[in-house]
């Protein structure tokens, strides 16, 4: 039985899965690479997924990359997993710190893109509902706002002040507290 | 009590009476409306003169990228609802150049009975349906991810306006990134930049401010009725409460604290309560009888237990004072400086 289970397990690891960019690119990734999307979770669950999936709203170049950040993360969890079982407490703590340790790593030079490829993998990210990318790309523009201005933000991030005088006025004064 | 929050943003874009005052193609039409702002766009008031279709049309509405809302003639989404027969109804969209071409076309034909249950009920309930429901989860796909993202990343390409930039963001996605601002001030900055944001971070209150609310521990009584925004209560608890005017005291200076005039009565108040307060908190801490600041040194009695005469060594004449008190704040050996009598010069 054991055998038949670890069987089942590696069927399912090999289970491949089709994803196609806006461009029409194709990309074949494993069943637990693509499960940290829960966009595509909820799609194989469905049974949906015959023939590829269609990803209209992301492209070849920005799936790639999200591809790249999941294969990552899925191996870190599976040698987690895998790790739990073959350790005592003291190897596997030791383990898990190095596992977060190269996490952390690959996640801060993931990050090091041009600002349109990181709101494309905030796009992306929202759009596949993967929260670990999600929260990751999201912290990165959240702390790039910290302390500026509201015309550094505009400036910063191409934002066009729609706001007439009287109503930036009144803002002010309402905000004033902010500016403190 | 906290609107409850759907991922479908129908509720926000619409209020209830209009919704209730809509037929099922007007309905659709407001769903076609939410899922163009949910993609980026925002209403173009101007109607280009090439926008002509050559079906009888229920309603059209024009969109935008935000860039582009101040420009004339600029190019444009178009969301048209066009009369069909009975039992169907239909929607159509696609971009409108300023040459008059028309791209990325998308039409659908719905089935009235198909549709009816969807949006049949109050705005909440539908919303409800296009989240979860198995066929209004696929109308709000098409809507939201095809029929208006593609179109609105197109449009931002002819444009040369950067594809995805903050602006042209989900609203989804820039709430996640205000949900990880640190700072509460940060928050209200970014509220400054632009109406949209502003009316972005208004509409999200119960996730960001309400967020921001909880971290300070600033959660609403139970026996509270009045509502006000998640906002409104933190910028109220910034502000020191009125009944307290220990604190409002203390965070305000004291060339702010006497010079305003219009206060004096609560000045008065409050003088005779620090007076009183330091008073009894002198006696009780040092056991040493209050004595009023114009009696000389001379005319002290021997000192009291645990009290030296400090001034006896240089010659000079010193009053004196508690033993082990010459680290606390309060020196005054039986003085007590209040603040009128520390700043009797503001008194004059």
């Amino acid at each position: 039985m054991a055998s038949a289970g670890s069987g089942d397990e590696k069927a399912a690891a090999a289970a491949m899965i089709t994803l196609i960019s806006s461009d029409n690119e194709k990309f074949e990734v494993t069943e637990a690479t693509a499960t940290l999307s829960q966009t595509i979770r909820h799609m194989i669950e469905d049974g949906c997924t015959d023939g590829g999936v269609p990803l209209p709203n992301v492209t070849s170049k920005i799936l790639a990359r999200v591809i790249e950040y999941c294969k990552k993360h899925a191996t870190a969890a599976a040698g987690e997993e895998g790790s739990s079982s073959s350790f005592s407490d003291a190897a596997f703590l030791e383990v898990d710190r190095a596992f977060l340790e190269e996490l952390e790593e690959f996640d801060d030079a993931f990050l090091e893109v041009d600002r349109a490829t990181l709101f494309d993998l905030i796009l992306a990210a929202n759009y596949l509902d993967i929260k670990g990318l999600l929260n990751l790309t999201c912290q990165k523009v959240a702390d790039s706002v910290k302390g500026k201005t509201p015309e550094q933000i505009r400036e910063m991030y191409n934002i066009v002040n729609d706001l007439t005088p009287e109503e930036e006025a009144e803002i002010r004064r309402e905000t004033q507290w902010a500016f403190e | 009590m906290a609107a409850t929050f759907f991922a479908v943003p129908l509720p926000r874009f619409v209020d209830a009476d209009e919704w209730e005052a809509a037929d099922l193609t007007g309905r659709l039409g407001i769903v076609a409306h939410a899922s163009f702002l949910y993609a980026g766009f925002v209403p173009y008031g101007v109607v280009p003169s090439s926008g002509h279709s050559p079906a009888p049309l229920l309603s059209r509405r024009y969109y935008t990228a935000p860039q582009l809302v101040r420009a004339d003639g600029a190019d444009v989404a178009v969301l048209e609802l066009p009369e069909q027969a009975i039992g169907e109804v239909a929607f159509r969209t696609y971009l409108l150049t300023s040459a008059g071409h028309q791209r990325c076309v998308y039409q659908a034909f719905l089935n009235k009975a198909y549709l009816a249950p969807i949006l049949s009920g109050g705005v909440h309930d539908a919303a409800r349906a296009l989240e979860t429901g198995a066929v209004g989860a696929w109308l709000w796909r098409s809507l939201a991810d095809w029929a208006c993202r593609g179109p609105f990343l197109e449009l931002c390409c002819w444009n040369d306006l950067p594809v995805t930039g903050f602006s042209s963001l989900p609203d989804d996605a820039k709430t996640e990134i205000l949900k990880r601002l640190a700072d509460a001030k940060d928050l209200a900055r970014v509220e400054c930049t632009s109406s949209q944001l502003r009316r972005l971070v208004a509409a999200r209150d119960g996730e960001l401010w309400k967020a921001v609310c909880e971290t300070r521990g600033l959660l609403p009584e139970e026996e509270t009725l009045e509502v006000i925004s998640w906002k409104e209560r933190y910028v109220s608890a910034l502000r020191p409460p009125p009944s307290r005017p220990w604190a409002w005291a203390r965070a305000t200076t004291h060339h702010d604290l006497f010079d305003s005039a219009q206060h004096e009565e609560l000045f008065v108040r409050l003088r005779q309560s620090l007076q009183q307060q330091h008073d009894e908190l002198y006696a009780t801490r040092h056991r040493v009888p209050v004595v009023d600041s114009s009696i000389t040194d001379e005319t002290l009695d021997p000192p009291a237990q645990g009290v030296v005469a400090r001034g006896r060594q240089s010659g000079r004449k010193h009053r004196n004072v508690p033993q082990k008190d010459c680290m606390n704040k309060w020196h005054g050996a039986g003085a007590i400086h209040s603040p009128s009598s520390r700043y009797r010069w503001k008194h004059r």
